[in-house]
């Protein structure tokens, strides 16, 4: 993939070089590295030049948090880059575009996108297969949100310009394998990918929180994110499978079509798409017709406690243990993998089932039911959204049973679940549900409820006349308190004479 | 009010003489009114300078362990010095019994007290969604345990008090463990009438009058030790926390402030003395455990300024430091009221039996509570699961207010031991006492 970028950077600069403008030289070193200013996140330099995220992270040996310094060099231009043909080919564009001597931050996006345009448009025009999402997701990674900010940031002149220049760009990277790249040694999967320059991703069309989301109140600007013609989808899933097409030099498309997870699988074994990545839980009767690949996330089965049931039934830590009696009443939710993990764990208990998941935690808040069954993912994100039940209810674990959630691929693409696979543990995909509640749910909801600020408007309102009467009482009590000290103090002198 | 007006006039005159041989720094630093600037200024520190008054916080508990140093020494001293006094002059029986009714009584008084005002100012009724979102997320970030380990707070407690070695007590300052030593060791020297045991006394109080010495010195930078010790405390609460319970908070800063006042009426009725007098002689030692947040910290101090009331030398040396680590009314108050509160936050309503168990397990609960609120929230556990409320609640509850409720714990049990001394030690025609004589005092 670097060979062809290299191969093409090349062919480009000998074009530049015909231009004759070698002027810019000096701008070379500006337009491979960037100067980390004041409130400047990897992510916004990447918006600002035609890299994601990841690949200024790798060019720079950069770590997972990928923290800049300030004053930090970071190069921006792959390391390969170096043929001087390219910065004078560069140079050469920059003249033709009215706009970017602008601003300088923007020239490097502008220089490099440039030639790809005019080589482009037309074919653009003529592959109109997938215009919307091609349009908001070619910059093979990170952010969709970019063009938008971009197109703001520069001067009105350009702003048509980065629309349709940032989509071709990587379409320009398609076209040279048909033009000659040798992909003959690629397995038939990969090669099938490669050729058709995108990496093609099925999802479940609805929502699971953390995983693929809409974002459409922007809490999540810097976070990878998807167009898909509904609104901006962001989540774990989403960051993962930019990084797999990403790794794979291709761009992502995301089908968010499938009715039902199982579809989604059944789709993917029919060879509609490349994978499923779409929170999936790696079933067996699913892993009969898909190949699953490693889990990202492996969550542990959870039990949510009513607080006083528990204390009244008796002192039991084990959950198993807790649950599984013939006076106890555990909640699950109707069709779900749940239900044979309650008939199992806890025979003797009472199951009820509830419409969805809401329902089965009311029913354990309100004391209904002694506790309910379900993901520790589901639960936690439930708590997180509302951490009043907190006070009612605690989460176990049954620390036994391990479900993965990882992505499904079809069985005719043995070589890609090995690239996924080798993936996983190579780029830290593998992770853990904490977290991504953290990293999701942030507690922010729950730091917005118990702001100080809310805080203060409850106390204030909510039976305020006792409380400011307390206050009162209290504070008048300690200042007298305090004055009657400070008088019995000065008695002090006093008393030791009278000793003597 | 007697007591007042002789103070009075006299103060003028008296002025002078001590202060004509103390350095005018000493002068400033012992001066009440730096102590009360330097509490203030130390809270609007930690308030407004989190991040310095975080620093101050290693000097403060330096400063505390400085003062700490010499007061294990002198409890146990004055225990063994106290007790065994009491035996060889007889006057032993009458003081015990007094001393056992007046504990009960006592802490029966703070647990109906914060039962009381639990049932009365209800602060777990309606306690609003952020609040609840709060104690939820600690909850849920305390995560879990079900909090019903039965067995060890008992347990705990016994081995705390039963040492295994007299000398690892010491050496660990385990206060109950040192207590319950000093009491075997005092007794036995009180029975025994040899003279070689005379001579092991008189060393005990020279060693309890060397520390008491070396404590004096190191009052004098009470001051900055009480700047850095409530600037840190401040910079440690959690607004939040404070917040969201701000009802149990200042319930129980109410309750605690009624406790007081029903110290210095008992004290003032038992003892005759006027209450600025009362209040001179336990200010000080209160003031310096609120802001060290230790009850045991002040106990010499209050020892030495207890002796303004004219109690007997033994009482002060024996009941004073008893009563501190074993008569904790505020103790059974906090944990009265906390049943109460959960009661009404799981929506229970308690009926008479309940409320008189909660009246009675709390008291003695109470009483077995040692040391600072985050080591005592388990003894809670008695309380509240015999009436089915967990206990893992109202542990999360204390770890996160401990900061603020912990001054105002320890000063009523400073507070209520000078008050069970006083009415101990009262004057009485029969017996004329010797003021209690510490040259060291001021």
């Amino acid at each position: 993939m670097k060979k062809l970028i290299v191969a093409l950077l090349f062919f480009v600069g000998i074009l530049g070089s015909v231009w004759g403008n070698a002027q810019t030289v000096e701008n070379q070193d500006s337009d491979d590295y960037y100067t980390v200013g004041s409130g400047d996140t990897l992510s916004k330099i990447a918006e600002r030049y035609p890299a994601t995220l990841q690949q200024i992270a790798d060019w720079n040996q950069l770590e997972a948090p990928y923290v800049v310094k300030l004053g930090q060099r970071l190069r921006v231009t792959p390391p390969e880059r170096d043929a001087s043909g390219q910065a004078e080919d560069q140079a050469a564009d920059t003249e033709e575009e009215p706009d970017p001597p602008a601003e300088t931050k923007t020239v490097p996006e502008a220089t490099t996108r440039s030639p790809a345009t005019e080589a482009s448009t037309d074919r653009e025009a003529q592959e109109t297969s997938m215009p919307v999402s091609e349009d908001s997701s070619a910059p093979p990674a990170e952010e969709q949100s970019a063009p938008e900010q971009d197109t703001d940031s520069i001067e009105k002149p350009s702003t048509p310009q980065p629309l349709p220049i940032k989509a071709p760009q990587p379409k320009q990277e398609t076209p040279p394998p048909g033009n000659g790249e040798d992909l003959s040694y690629y397995p038939p999967d990969i090669r099938e990918i490669k050729e058709r320059g995108k990496l093609i991703v099925l999802q479940y069309q609805g929502t699971r929180g953390g995983f693929f989301m809409y974002d459409d109140e922007m809490n999540f600007p810097d976070f990878p994110s998807y167009h898909d013609g509904k609104g901006r989808v962001i989540g774990y899933d989403i960051e993962t499978a930019y990084k797999i097409a990403d790794r794979l030099g291709v761009e992502l498309e995301l089908r968010r079509t499938a009715p039902n997870f199982t579809q989604a699988c059944k789709m993917v074994a029919r060879g509609e798409g490349d994978m499923v990545l779409s929170k999936l839980v790696n079933t067996l009767d699913r892993a009969q017709y898909v190949n699953f690949a490693t889990p990202y996330v492996v969550v542990r089965l959870g039990v949510l406690i009513n607080r006083l049931e528990e204390t009244r039934l008796g002192a039991e830590e084990n959950p198993v243990k807790l649950c599984n009696r013939p006076d106890a009443k555990v909640a699950i939710q109707t069709g779900t993998a749940f239900i044979p993990f309650a008939k199992e764990y806890f025979p003797k208990a009472q199951l009820v089932e509830y419409p969805d998941l809401d329902a089965t935690i009311k029913a354990v808040e309100k004391g209904e039911a002694l506790a309910m069954l379900n993901d520790e993912w589901n639960i936690g994100s439930a708590l997180r959204m509302n951490p009043e039940i907190g006070v009612r209810v605690r989460l176990a674990f049954i620390p036994e049973v391990k479900i993965g959630l990882g992505p499904a691929i079809s069985p005719e693409k043995p070589n890609l679940l090995n690239f996924v696979n080798l993936m996983m543990e190579r780029d830290h995909i593998q992770t853990t549900s904490t977290f991504l509640l953290d990293r999701y749910f942030d507690k922010g909801t729950a730091a917005q409820v118990s702001s100080s600020m809310a805080l203060l408007a409850e106390s204030s309102t909510t039976s305020s006349v006792d409380n400011l009467a307390l206050v009162m009482i209290i504070v008048i009590g300690l200042s007298l308190l305090i004055v009657w000290f400070l008088m019995a103090f000065k008695l002090k002198p006093a008393k030791v004479e009278e000793k003597q | 009010m007697s007591a007042s007006s002789v103070a009075v006039p006299s103060q003028p005159a008296a002025k002078p003489a001590p202060s004509k041989k103390k350095h005018p720094i000493i002068r400033i630093l012992s001066n009440p009114w730096i102590l009360a600037i330097s509490l203030i200024l130390g809270g609007l520190t930690g308030h407004y300078y989190k991040d310095f008054a975080v620093s101050l916080i290693f000097p403060g508990e330096l400063y505390l362990s400085m003062f700490q140093m010499s007061v294990i020494p002198i409890i146990s001293t004055s225990i063994i010095v106290g007790l065994a006094r009491m035996l060889r002059s007889g006057s032993a029986s009458h003081y015990l019994g007094g001393m056992i009714g007046l504990f009960v009584i006592t802490v029966l008084v703070g647990s109906s007290l914060g039962l009381v005002l639990g049932l009365v100012l209800e602060p777990g009724h309606n306690l609003g969604k952020a609040s609840e979102a709060f104690i939820g997320q600690a909850l849920l970030e305390e995560n879990s345990s079900s909090g019903l380990d039965q067995n060890s707070g008992l347990q705990d407690l016994f081995s705390q008090l039963v040492p295994a070695n007299v000398f690892e007590a010491y050496s660990s300052g385990k206060v109950l463990g040192i207590i319950f030593a000093s009491v075997l060791l005092g007794a036995a020297m009180g029975m025994s009438r040899s003279e070689v045991g005379e001579r092991f006394l008189e060393v005990t109080e020279g060693m309890k009058e060397a520390f008491g010495k070396i404590l004096g010195w190191v009052v004098y930078g009470l001051p900055i030790g009480v700047f850095f010790l409530i600037a840190g405390q401040v910079s440690r609460l959690g607004v939040e926390a404070v917040l969201a319970l701000s009802k149990l908070v200042l319930v129980f800063y109410f309750g605690c402030l009624l406790l007081w006042l029903f110290y210095a009426l008992i004290m003032r009725a038992a003892t005759g003395f006027s209450f600025s007098r009362i209040f001179a002689a336990v200010g000080r030692p209160v003031f310096v455990s609120f802001s060290a947040a230790s009850a045991v910290a002040s106990v010499p101090l209050a020892q030495k300024s207890m002796s303004a009331l004219r109690p007997p030398v033994e009482v002060v040396n024996f009941v004073l430091p008893l009563s501190v680590a074993m008569n904790r009314h505020s103790y059974a108050l906090l944990f009265a009221l906390t049943a109460v509160f959960l009661a009404q936050l799981f929506g229970k309503t308690l009926d008479l039996y309940q409320a008189l168990f909660i009246l009675l397990t709390a008291a003695l609960v109470g009483s077995a509570s040692a040391g600072r609120l985050a080591v005592a929230a388990p003894m809670i556990t008695y309380v509240l699961v015999p009436l089915d409320i967990p206990a893992s609640v109202a542990m999360t509850i204390f770890l996160t207010i401990g900061t603020i409720l912990d001054p105002m714990i320890q000063s009523s049990v400073v507070f209520g031991s000078c008050a069970n001394t006083a009415i101990l030690g009262k004057p009485s025609p029969s017996n004329p006492n010797e003021p209690y004589n510490d040259e060291d005092v001021t």
